[in-house]
């Protein structure tokens, strides 16, 4: 039985899958989902073998939903699309397949067919599974900094646009993210998340701390080149000597 | 070539007075005066250039011909009477030389001028040309920009998304409702066709610009099931006025997006339209999660295409804010001159 999910966030699109998946006797459908942050949830929670999954989705669209999902729960994918030359490419350059809306039953069962051989021949680390996971990278690679940071706490996934954060504390293998009142605790280094976010954005001020450089409001200098940074909400924070020189560029640009 | 046409004529003068002209002495005088008109004409067009008979400076440019014409005219015989006795063809002649250059300048002075003019003449002439050339290569660059503006208008009401996904959820509504399916292929042909009748017209009435937003949101209601509620309420004396076309329906498809269709249980759409001193004012409200933080707005193409239309359309003559509204939800309001359609 091949376990299905749905994610579109249009409802007439998920009644068209569910009513030619209706007459598949061995596909089982096990949800479906209107955005993408609903989908990471329930491809986490449900793992299900087969994906529908719409590309173009407001907020977290269907590369995001990929790249937030934890690898080994990777389902095998079939992309639907409407029109998206950008993803249209990647897929072409992968080899993956995908449906054109609007599409009708002998192409949806084309698609379906080529899951189903794949999924019974090569399982988890199938060619296309591989395939699949080239194109999440790659993809990663060219956006070069996160627009979007994955927040994963008690069976509850939290996604974070980067320019929400106020400011980042780290302890050890984790960071406190600080989202106007709230914080959330990622598991992430300070080292990887400085080269993750845009440093035209972000700057590391100590060595436990990064602050937007949007939020900051006031720098005012204590001793030794080293300064307090003041943010728009009164947070104080201190920099560290090794990591005042960005800020003392900044004060310096006026 | 210019010596040789002037060769012939000073050849044939020379046959009516009854003189047979030694070969030598037919060359000799056009070379030299065509010499000297090639480098003398050379001052001639950078004055034609420097002083252009254009309008508004021709009494200038004209006075400063007339006198460079006498000079450079008066120049040029002088110099070939200095040339021609030089070269010795003089020797036969009776006359004391003061008289006979005079004579010479003077018998001269005649075609010099008229040299003169045909040289400034040129220079106008071949500068016309250029500019004409110019004009027509700017202004049929300048076509292909606006009809490229026009198309990407076009491409942006009707995005490519927008259409496929609405075919598609046609092709869903087939197997289950016809009539709806009929409905919504109808509403999209409307819509195609308002779209193909405003390229090319900036400006459209309000009236037409909700007629085409009506078609718009009857299948966005269609797409989006019964999660998208909707309330347009348009003063009537608004209806008359004047606005960019299809102006709103990129702000409407931005507050469906981002407003309502992330929400399951959907959401509530405003649209407003008042006169107020002077000035139209539109208004797209949705009670979704607005814009979020402190950050300036992150856009997406729709309302940057907006922007930049706004501004090339009325300068500093129009609003167009973004808000958070109190109550929750963004704001978008559009204030533009009042105009009517038939003023």
């Amino acid at each position: 039985m091949i376990r299905a999910l749905i994610v579109d966030d249009e409802p007439l699109a998920r009644e068209k899958i569910r009513m030619l998946l209706a007459g598949e006797a061995d596909v089982e459908l096990v949800g479906e989902c209107g955005d993408g942050a609903q989908a990471v949830a329930a491809i986490e929670k449900l793992g299900p073998d087969l994906v529908f999954l719409d590309v173009q989705m407001p907020e977290v669209d269907g590369f995001g939903v990929l790249d937030a999902v934890r690898r080994e729960r990777l389902p095998a994918v079939i992309f639907v699309t409407a029109y998206d030359r950008y993803a249209l490419k990647a897929f072409e350059v992968h080899a993956l397949d995908y449906l054109l809306k609007p599409f009708d039953r002998d192409r949806f069962q084309a698609a379906l067919d080529r899951a189903r051989a794949e999924m019974t021949r090569g399982g988890d680390d199938g060619p296309v599974m591989r395939r699949l996971l080239q194109m999440i990278d790659g993809l990663r690679a060219e956006r070069r900094y996160a627009s979007r940071l994955v927040v994963r706490e008690s069976g509850r996934i939290t996604f974070l646009r980067a320019d929400e954060i106020d400011y980042i504390e780290g302890a050890g293998n984790y960071a406190r993210l600080h989202v106007g009142k709230q914080n959330h605790l990622l598991r992430e280094t300070m080292k990887t998340l400085e080269g993750r976010l845009d440093p035209e954005k972000f700057a590391r001020i100590h060595r436990s701390i990064i602050v937007n450089l949007d939020r900051i409001r006031r720098l005012e200098s204590s001793f030794h080149g080293e300064y307090i940074v003041i943010l728009a909400d009164g947070v104080r924070l201190g920099s560290s000597r090794g990591y005042s020189e960005r800020l003392q560029r900044l004060a310096a640009e006026g | 070539m210019v010596a040789i046409f002037f060769a012939s004529q000073t050849w044939l003068s020379a046959m009516y007075s009854g003189r047979t002209p030694s070969f030598a002495n037919i060359v000799r005088y056009p070379i030299t005066d065509a010499s000297l008109w090639a480098g003398l004409g050379l001052v001639a067009i950078a004055l034609a250039r420097r002083f252009p008979l254009e309008h508004g400076r021709v009494a200038r440019s004209l006075a400063v011909h007339a006198l460079a014409a006498l000079v450079l005219s008066l120049l040029q015989g002088w110099l070939s009477f200095a040339i021609f006795q030089k070269l010795g063809l003089f020797a036969a002649a009776q006359m004391p030389p003061a008289r006979l250059g005079a004579l010479l300048v003077l018998g001269k002075l005649h075609t010099n001028l008229l040299t003169y003019a045909a040289i400034v003449g040129v220079v106008h002439l071949i500068d016309y040309y250029r500019k004409y050339r110019d004009r027509e290569l700017a202004s049929s660059r300048l076509e292909a920009k606006l009809a490229r503006a026009e198309l990407e208008v076009l491409k942006m009401q009707l995005h490519p998304h927008f259409l496929f996904n609405t075919l598609h959820a046609i092709s869903t509504l087939m197997h289950r409702d016809v009539e709806a399916a009929d409905r919504m292929l109808s509403r999209l042909s409307d819509l195609l066709r308002l779209a193909m009748e405003d390229v090319g017209s900036q400006e459209v009435t309000l009236q037409h610009e909700m007629e085409f937003l009506g078609r718009y949101l009857e299948i966005e209601q269609t797409r989006f099931a019964d999660r998208l509620r909707v309330t347009v309420s348009v003063a009537p004396e608004t209806l008359d006025a004047l606005v960019p076309s299809l102006v709103l329906q990129p702000l409407v498809e931005n507050a469906i997006r981002h407003g309502i269709a992330p929400r399951a249980g959907g959401g509530a759409l405003e649209i407003l339209a008042s006169r107020r001193d002077g000035m139209l004012r539109l208004e797209v409200r949705d009670d979704g999660p607005g814009l979020p933080g402190a950050s300036p707005p992150k856009t997406g193409v729709g309302i940057a295409n907006t922007r930049a239309r706004l501004e090339q359309l009325y300068g500093a003559a129009h609003r167009f804010e973004m808000t958070n509204r109190p109550e929750g939800g963004l704001a978008i309001l559009l204030e533009v001159p009042y105009r009517g359609a038939a003023s």
